[in-house]
């Protein structure tokens, strides 16, 4: 007889004959016991959460507000959501190199309550491709592995310092995998100063903002794909792979005007008919650059790309694409070109 | 770049048993400075996995005084390199910082002109205020290794067991920040891999300051890395809100109380070890961790709650540390003392 485990708690009710011990069950922590221990089930009002459980996070009776992952092991559970009483979490380890690991396909971590919540000093690791819904109020990773051929999608709400989810620390995968990650929500996505994100699938931004906070944050291998999204490179400088578009999308330069973006050869990727604006770019300090010389984007592409909201841009030689002059400063450029020729010629015939 | 291992041998090739006193100064500008050389054994058991800190390093092929100091450049005076030459592909180059307020500072050469090295720093400039190289202070510069200058890099000069896939071969781990890579000598494609990789590793540069796991699939075995002892204190960074595996680079028992997790670095102490920095030692199959109460004693997590400051800490071994703090520059730096003389 085959039984779905949701129903071995009520046949064993009505039959009184069978027992089914790997029942998926949703265990909520409740941190009784006042050690933070992952480990201890006094922490938990139904047992300690295994691989197919989804660990559920409430108020900390204790006041530590505080899980602490420790023996040197993969901890995995199913899924982990902080309800709307949770307070502002860390979830830790002691420094074991401790990896908490979520296994669902889908959505695997949430954050319903009011503050944000910290993992940090522990490795989370993605078991699938998976959603990490932050919500409103925002998460804080310092070690992220996206584990093999995954691709974690971080959504949010939240654009404050407060609020928005926050990669302050290492974003890897199992080397020789295509992992990747990807922005969608309408808020923000931050790359701390500090972090390190290195894996070969592709970055790409769906919605919302992906802000860096320094330099050369997204891996240099990796492409890019904008599809409605914003990518904030807030006057740093940035190298990453190719980039393609799926929708209308945006780079904002900040307001440094030393920034230097630079971008592999994107000629052989797929724009669509999308625009791609480009914001707070300054001609003459920035750069935006595509490759090394003037293959590195097509014409339809070029004519796709909006200077701050002037259609159209130019490559030159070595790869460097700039706005196109509005058709008045065009005119007004050849009108003055061609008095200074008049001038030349006229002194030239005094001469 | 195929080589063969220059400093690891199996233990049977090994003839000199007893360390030599040489000079390390062939390409000295200025000073002769003489510090030991000799080897250290790292044993490997069948099915273990052992923490491997190199704590030897090649001779220097420079040392002198710095003529310049820039955020990361240093020049030096009446030396005209190749360019480049510190930073070819598979033969990495370091500095080392041997005087001055960055002594015990390791940095990686990205490049070089005729007279100036340009390093990795980081977010800790060479001269930043208050932590700054000074025009004058010695620094030399030493060969590193990479995988395949350390273990060898064809099926003819591997040192570990290869095999078809890093199930089967030996591993060399790498904490990459977030978790452990598995590097292994794949016998098909002839080179070193990482994971399911297939791209040549073989130049992967170990900096000296990594700690190694290296997981052994073969028989027991043992191998010997030759090479010269540090002989100034040593600056590691550690990263911050985050774990570090780094080795432990002095060819020196140790214990945990004498770590001294002080001087540059703030250390986060408490009742609790959830909110202070902890100290990892691999007992053989996982790690422990240790953290400092307020008592500046050591305790170990989940142990007995007596002091554990006296826990031993092998020459050679690799420690992982997570620092829960956000400092940044040179309040992350790790100092170890020079724990024996050279005179």
């Amino acid at each position: 007889m085959l039984v779905s485990p949701k129903r071995c708690w009520a046949l064993v009710g009505s039959l009184g004959l069978l027992v089914c011990s790997a029942a998926a069950a949703d265990r909520t922590w409740t941190g009784a016991s006042g050690d933070t221990l992952f480990t201890n089930p006094g922490n938990w009002n139904s047992g300690v959460p295994t691989a197919a459980d989804t660990a559920l996070v409430g108020a900390d009776v204790s006041g530590e507000n505080a899980i602490a992952l420790t023996g040197n092991v993969t901890r995995e559970v199913l899924s982990m959501t902080f309800l709307p009483a949770a307070g502002s979490y860390l979830v830790t380890s002691s420094g074991a190199n401790d990896v908490l690991k979520l296994n669902a396909g889908g959505l695997a971590l949430s954050n319903d309550s009011s503050f944000r919540q910290e993992f940090s000093g522990l490795t989370v690791q993605a078991g699938a491709t998976q959603l990490w819904n932050a919500k409103a109020n925002g998460f804080t990773f310092t070690q992220v592995s996206l584990g093999d051929s995954n691709t974690v999608s971080f959504s949010g709400t939240g654009t404050s310092l407060t609020t928005r989810t926050e990669l302050v620390g290492s974003v890897t995968s199992f080397p020789g995998t295509p992992s990747g990650i990807t922005k969608v929500g309408s808020g923000t996505l931050f790359l701390g100063p500090a972090s390190s994100l290195a894996y070969s699938g592709a970055t790409t931004i769906s919605g919302g903002t992906l802000l860096l906070g320094g330099a050369n944050k997204l891996p240099n291998a990796a492409n890019l794909v904008l599809g409605g999204g914003t990518l904030d490179i807030a006057g740093f400088d940035e190298t990453t792979g190719k980039l393609s578009l799926a929708g209308t999308s945006t780079i904002s330069f900040g307001i440094s005007n030393t920034a230097d973006l630079v971008f592999d050869a994107s000629s052989d990727q797929s724009w669509g008919a999308f625009t791609l604006n480009i914001s707070g770019f300054t001609q003459g300090q920035d750069t935006l650059r595509f490759g090394t010389s003037s293959a590195g984007l097509t014409a339809p592409q070029l004519a796709g790309i909006s200077f701050d909201g002037a259609q159209g841009a130019a490559i030159d030689a070595n790869g460097f694409v700039s706005p196109v002059p509005e058709p008045s400063t065009a005119l007004l450029l050849g009108v003055g070109a061609l008095a200074m020729g008049g001038m030349r010629r006229r002194l030239a015939s005094r001469a | 770049m195929s080589t063969s291992p220059s400093r690891v041998r199996p233990l049977a090739a090994i003839i000199c048993a007893a360390l030599l006193t040489v000079s390390t100064a062939a390409f000295a500008q200025t000073t002769a400075a003489t510090v030991p050389v000799g080897y250290m054994t790292y044993t490997l058991a069948s099915g273990k996995t052992t923490p491997v800190g190199i704590s030897l390093s090649e001779s220097n092929v420079f040392t002198g005084p710095t003529a310049t100091v820039a955020a990361d450049a240093i020049g030096a005076s009446g030396v005209t390199w190749t360019p480049n030459q510190f930073a070819a592909p598979g033969a990495p180059h370091f500095v080392n910082i041997m005087a001055g307020a960055q002594v015990g500072r390791t940095l990686l050469i990205t490049g070089n002109t005729a007279n100036t090295v340009t390093v990795t720093t980081g977010d800790t400039p060479l001269n930043g205020a208050g932590f700054a190289l000074a025009v004058g202070d010695r620094f030399e510069i030493v060969p590193g290794d990479t995988l395949g200058t350390l273990f060898g890099s064809t099926a003819q000069t591997v040192a570990l067991l290869g095999g078809a896939s890093f199930e089967v071969a030996d591993t060399v781990e790498i904490f990459n920040g977030s978790t452990f890579d598995p590097y292994y000598f794949n016998t098909t494609l002839g080179t070193w891999v990482a994971g399911k990789s297939t791209v040549n590793a073989n130049d992967t540069v170990l900096h000296p300051w990594q700690g190694l796991m290296i997981t052994r699939r073969g028989p027991d075995t043992s191998f010997v890395v030759t090479g010269r002892v540090p002989s100034t204190p040593l600056l590691t960074q550690l990263a911050s809100r985050s774990s570090s595996v780094i080795a432990l680079r002095f060819p020196a028992d140790a214990t945990l109380g004498s770590l001294g997790f002080s001087g540059l670095g703030t250390w986060l102490q408490g009742t609790s070890f959830v909110r202070s920095d902890t100290v990892s030692l691999w007992n053989g199959t996982k790690w422990d961790s240790y953290w400092m109460k307020p008592d500046n004693k050591w305790y170990l997590v989940g142990g007995d709650g007596t002091d554990k400051t006296a826990t031993p800490i092998g020459a050679g071994s690799v420690i992982s540390v997570l620092k829960r703090g956000t400092a940044t520059g040179s309040g992350t730096y790790f100092t170890q003392a020079l724990p024996y003389s050279l005179n």
